[in-house]
């Protein structure tokens, strides 16, 4: 049964504001800063078949990563009950560990409605490395617990061995339970609005308006598709080392565009890395939509439409499509960045107005442990951090800004010396690093963290060595790049611990007194300088 | 003694006389005069005929803070912060409101980088001085500021929250260089934690402050008088002229907030506790809940997107959907309403002032919500015209786009209604709405069917009704500060002393009358212990911590539907002195229980009927019944009332409309 057009408009609206509701349910309840203060979370509602019809603000690379997700429980769970609720972090079927997905079909007696999902980065999940982000991993198990998608409820029953098992395996299993259950309270919320919209509506308008959101979303697209003329667009760009080796590793992308579809091809990207700077298919897939929305119309509200439009073609084993046991914790934050980059840069060959120069591109993610003096306790802190964006044909870049499909904040750092051992003694922008041109790239930041007790340092960066490129004769940004002032001197830290990578390591030893100094890169600048 | 209320909004000036004696309430409009408020001011003062030495209070709300600051019009100011944090106002949180748009900008910081200045000087999180402050090295800083020829500075240094002793170093250096510059120190303004909000709130101050003491002094010469006027502020208190001078950015939801106290007005004069307004003006429309006599407040506000301010607000929901909101089809082929706003110029299209933009007034107008011979005369052919671009977009006649527009515009409407109630645990069924605005009548009984609400009291003085509400305001004054501590670890009576130095505090500022008796209220922001965000809790000064725990977690399972019982902390303490003027009385109206009223024609409207019966408002008195389909009609607005409900009016003159959710809306579709 068509639905008319206003009831249409009036469901989605109201399934919006559903996630909405879910991101306001998270933030509130969550335990972590890395929730709570940074919105390093996203919440999305699928239909009865898996298939996305509405997602929140939030991180693109979580939210493209559910489209594998999801398959695999519609196929692991073909009749799911009400009050389950389905939990995994496998990395191969979404993003990396830290990332947990909980899953909750949404039902109204008895009648399956869909799914509401959030997906959200928890501060530990075990592995080798506090706070995950260990460079130098080179066994997917040692980037944290894996949890095979699994029942976390079954009809409204805590499946208390599914938890304990979980808890065990983590260092703060206290936060971890509260950024859960924070979790686990905004599917709920999303169930009881279904609920209620089905109660005004009925369920037969609810699914068909659901299906309508789909096709609106596609529709929308594929207008605003004939803004690109259709061809063939190919660039190369890498990931600048292992962590282990100098060695390069090319990405290399051939879009094919017509009226109807995008298709990106990988072929002749690297094999994968024995390092976690590899992505499986499923967060390759999420960057590559990432890219194409940035480009075609970043408004249109995201679902299976638009998906539905983007193929890719990622040869096996490669850095965009490793298979176990290859490590991929860098797939959220580096991967997700460098993919959609290379993909604009491919545009930018001949649409350079479309696009935009290079960014940052890097998480620029550091975990750290150290202790609090006081209570004994370990703390683990997690971060990652803003830079400068690429100057496009209209303005600057933008000046410090998490990038690259996602609505990231930083954390303020009131609250971050509250928590974590260090002393903030520098917090600004980073003059000179964006590019110049007739459009200066948007500069990064400079953290200057002062530790005021030993801390154990990993990283999991990139960008250190390619700097952001600049767009139709605009000058590249500077790199990202990370040190240490130790005794007055400051050195790179692959310096002072003989490293071979400047961004990729696994718990080095930092001193109370040190100065550990996070730049992050500026953005490429746009058009020759006047 | 008379009181009085004036809020000049972008448009009109508004002004209420409130006769304690006699109840008699008389109201004027007049063109605001948005380049000099003060005239506006006194011009409704002198259209009202109102003589000042008879006045006991003048309440004035004002829009003048908001517009400085989306306007970029303030003043040029200074930051001094902390060494290593001057660039904290570019950096905002580093946060975009939407994850893939290439093109979108960052808002532009109210103080540019060039004069963001920086202190060698540090506190660490507990407070504990790392690095002292050099009194010699801040005069250097102070001087070096100076010489750019400010108009205000704001001091806002990391951790004040914590130890305000360097701020008040900072501050008295400038005092002593510079006795009359307009200072604004994030420890007084703002004392909580997270840098960008509070330095971003103090410089908020003191950019709009040069202007706003200006304006209070003007205010002030011509009055006569230092007390008369007061101001009303974002969370609904009246406040001297010298607190809004100290503290702009308590004003800005000046305006709204009238319409709200509005509301709690009428709820305490027809007994009832439960209220939910909906104000639907030209560009938006606001929400707001009171429940049991009290309105909700959040402790920020965001002037525009990333620009938040840390200030004690009635929580109003506000979405951009009002009578003048612009109806256009999408690319995905989808009917989108807002939020761009045809304004007052040129207006909707049936306005004739050259809009052809189809709105939500054009298509009300369509559907016979609204009479074309009201305050200004409308185009029904020009709104026509209007619509049908929308209606040969889906291939429907124009009165079916029409309504089509009324349903999606009113489940935007219902849906902001939802967020503030059942989204809050709040079951919007055991509440009265009370619209008001130009255009809330014309879809106020449609909402409250939608989200479940029986009863509708549409009020009288319903078109000046934040000015109405202005004149019942209470006084108030509120202070806060950070206490960032497990509840385990808090010795009560520290918490004593904070509330007494808050006290103290707010006894400092001069209130402009003394008979008032000041009533305290004591509220805590309380969470969990390993949360990052803090719910408000109200307590009272005797109580027990356990008293507190069991409040906070009764509160936290309403918001969130959990109790989680793990340990919880105190993160700020807020004290807010409510000293209540005399109650006021309205007039009764002469009951005509006997009487039926009369249309005064009859129109016809779209899916409900060909000759509806029109009421004239001033021709309904106390004990009249009204029954639905029916419009009652003002000369500025007009209220709907459907098939089945009854409308009656109560000894005020208010209309109380009875529905139930299954009467029709006027809609053929």
């Amino acid at each position: 049964m068509a639905l008319d057009p206003f009831t249409t408009q009036i469901i989605r609206n109201f399934l919006f504001s559903t996630t909405e509701e879910m991101i306001q349910t998270t933030v509130l309840t969550a335990y972590s800063p890395t929730f709570s203060e940074g919105f390093d979370f996203s919440c999305a509602l699928f239909d009865r078949d898996g298939r996305m019809v509405i997602q929140s603000r939030g991180i693109g690379v979580h939210l493209g990563s559910l489209v594998q997700a999801m398959r695999a429980v519609v196929a692991k769970f073909p009749t799911p009950e009400p009050g389950d609720v389905f939990i995994t972090n496998n990395p191969y079927l979404a993003t990396h560990q830290s990332d947990v997905m909980v899953c909750r079909p949404m039902f109204l007696d008895g009648a399956h409605l869909g799914f509401a999902v959030n997906i959200g980065h928890w501060t530990d999940i075990g592995g080798m490395s506090p706070g995950g982000c260990a460079g130098t991993s080179t066994h997917v198990v040692q980037d944290g617990l894996i949890i095979p998608l699994s029942r976390l409820y079954r009809g409204g029953e805590l499946v208390e061995e599914t938890r304990d098992f979980i808890l065990a395996n983590v260092r703060l299993p206290e936060d971890d339970w509260g950024d859960l259950m924070s979790q686990i309270s905004a599917t709920a919320v999303a169930e009881n609005r279904l609920r209620e919209l089905v109660g005004r509506y009925g369920i037969d308008d609810v699914l068909a308006g659901m299906a309508a959101a789909i096709d609106y979303s596609r529709d929308r697209f594929l207008a605003r598709m004939r803004d690109v003329p259709d061809g063939v667009y190919e660039a190369e760009d890498f990931i600048e080392d292992d962590g282990l080796t100098d060695a390069r590793y090319p990405i290399r992308v051939k879009v094919t565009k017509n009226a109807s579809h995008f298709r990106v091809d990988f072929a002749g990207t690297a094999a994968a890395a024995p390092t976690p700077i590899n992505a499986a298919l499923s967060s390759a897939r999420a960057a590559v939509y990432t890219a194409i929305i940035a480009l075609v119309d970043p408004l249109t509200p995201v679902n299976a439409g638009i998906f539905d439009l983007i193929e890719l073609d990622a040869p096996e084993g490669s850095i965009v499509n490793a298979l176990w046991p290859r490590p991929v914790y860098g797939c959220t934050f580096e991967m997700a960045k460098r993919v959609p980059e290379t993909i604009l840069k491919a545009f930018g060959k001949t649409l350079p107005a479309q696009v935009a120069a290079g960014s940052h591109a890097s998480g620029n993610n550091l975990a750290g442990r150290s202790k609090n003096p006081k209570t004994g306790e370990d703390v683990v802190w997690y971060n990652y951090y803003e830079g400068g964006q690429g100057a496009t044909a209209h303005a600057p870049g933008n000046d410090a800004v998490y990038f690259w499909g996602e609505t990231s904040h930083n954390q303020p750092i009131e609250v971050w010396e509250h928590k974590y051992q260090v002393l903030v003694e520098r917090y600004g922008l980073r003059d000179g690093s964006g590019g110049a041109g007739r459009h200066r790239g948007g500069m990064g930041t400079v953290h200057e963290y002062r530790l005021l007790e030993d801390h154990h340092l990993s990283g999991l960066g990139d960008r250190h060595r390619i700097a952001p490129w600049g767009l139709a004769g605009g000058e590249d940004g500077a790199p990202n790049r990370w040190s240490l002032r130790r005794n007055g001197e400051t050195r790179e830290l692959g310096d002072v611990f003989g490293l071979k990578s400047p961004s990729k390591f696994y718990n080095i030893p930092l001193l109370k007194g040190d100065v550990l100094i996070i730049e992050t890169g500026g953005g490429g600048g746009y058009g020759r300088s006047a | 003694m008379k009181r009085v209320g004036i809020d000049i909004g972008g448009t009109f000036t508004d002004i209420v006389v409130f006769d304690e004696e006699t109840g008699a309430v008389t109201r004027s409009k007049t063109p605001s005069v948005p380049s000099a408020p003060e005239q506006g001011f006194m011009t409704a003062l002198s259209l009202a005929e109102v003589a000042l030495d008879q006045v006991r209070t003048l309440v004035h709300g004002t829009t003048i803070v908001t517009n400085l600051i989306l306007e970029r019009k303030g003043a040029k100011v200074a930051l001094i912060t902390t060494k290593g944090f001057r660039d904290i106002l570019e950096i905002m949180r580093a946060t975009r409101p939407l994850p893939y748009d290439l093109a979108w900008r960052k808002p532009q910081p109210l103080i540019p980088r060039s004069l963001c200045f920086e202190v060698d000087e540090r506190l660490m999180a507990s407070g504990e001085v790392a690095t002292p402050i050099d009194r010699a090295a801040v005069e250097d800083v102070v001087r070096k500021v100076l010489a750019e020829g400010v108009e205000g500075i704001a001091v806002s240094l990391l951790h004040s929250y914590r130890n305000d002793s360097h701020e008040r170093l900072v501050a008295d250096v400038i005092r002593s260089l510079a006795p009359d510059m307009p200072l604004s120190v994030s420890s007084v303004v703002c004392r909580e934690i997270r840098e960008y909000e509070r330095t971003n709130t103090t410089v908020a101050n003191v950019y709009a402050m040069p202007r706003v003491r200006r304006y209070v002094a003007a205010l002030r010469d011509r009055v006569g008088s230092a007390g008369l006027v007061n101001y009303l502020s974002s969370e609904g208190g009246l406040q001297p002229g010298q607190e809004a001078s100290d503290r702009p950015v308590s004003l800005c939801v000046s305006g709204p907030a009238g319409g709200v106290l509005g509301g709690a007005f009428v709820g305490q004069l027809t007994g009832r506790k439960n209220l939910i307004t909906v104000d639907m003006g030209g560009t938006s429309f606001d929400v707001a809940v009171i429940r049991d006599g009290r309105f909700e407040l959040k402790n920020t506000f965001e002037i525009e997107w990333g620009l938040p301010v840390k200030t004690p607000t009635i929580d109003i929901k506000t979405i951009g959907a009002g009578g003048g909101s612009i109806v256009w089809v999408d690319e995905g082929g989808a009917l989108q309403v807002g939020p761009q706003s045809a304004g007052a110029e040129p207006g909707p299209a049936c306005y004739g002032r050259g809009g052809t933009a189809c709105t939500v007034t054009d298509a009300n107008l369509v559907l016979g919500l609204i009479k074309e011979d009201g305050l200004m005369p409308l185009h029904r052919d020009r709104a026509e015209a209007a619509l049908r671009s929308i209606a040969d977009r889906f291939g429907l006649s124009v009165q079916d786009a029409a309504a089509g527009i009324y349903r999606v515009v009113n489940a935007s409407m219902a849906s902001a209604i939802r967020q503030m109630t059942v989204e809050k645990g709040i079951d919007p069924r055991e509440f009265a709405l009370v619209p008001f605005g130009g255009a809330g009548g014309q879809h106020a009984a449609v909402l409250a069917a939608d989200v479940g609400i029986s009863e509708i009291l549409v009020p009288t003085m319903a078109s000046v009704f934040s000015a109405y509400g202005m004149v019942s305001a209470p006084i108030k004054i509120s202070r806060s500060r950070t206490v960032m501590a497990a509840l385990d670890d808090l010795r009560w009576t520290d918490l004593n002393d904070i509330f007494a130095d808050l006290a103290s505090d707010i006894a400092s500022v001069e209130s402009g009358r003394s008979a008032e008796t000041r009533r305290f209220e004591y509220s805590l922001d309380m969470k969990y212990a390993k949360q990052a965000h803090e719910i408000n809790v109200l307590i009272e000064p005797d109580w027990s911590p356990s008293q507190v725990v069991d409040a906070f977690e009764a509160r936290h399972f309403a918001l969130y539907g959990t109790r989680l019982g793990h340990k919880t902390a105190v993160v700020t303490a807020r004290l807010t002195a409510v000293a209540a003027l005399p109650p006021l009385e309205p007039q009764s109206g002469h009951a005509r229980p006997d009487r039926k009223p009369k249309p005064v024609r009859t129109t016809d409207m779209p899916g409900v009927g060909s000759s509806v019966a029109v009421f004239d408002r001033t021709e309904l008195w106390p004990g009249m019944h009204v029954d639905g389909p029916c419009l009652v009609e003002e000369y500025d607005t007009s209220f709907f009332v459907p098939s089945g409900a009854t409308g009656r009016v109560d000894p005020y003159r208010n209309l109380i409309v009875r529905i139930d959710g299954s009467q029709g809306a006027p809609h053929g579709a």
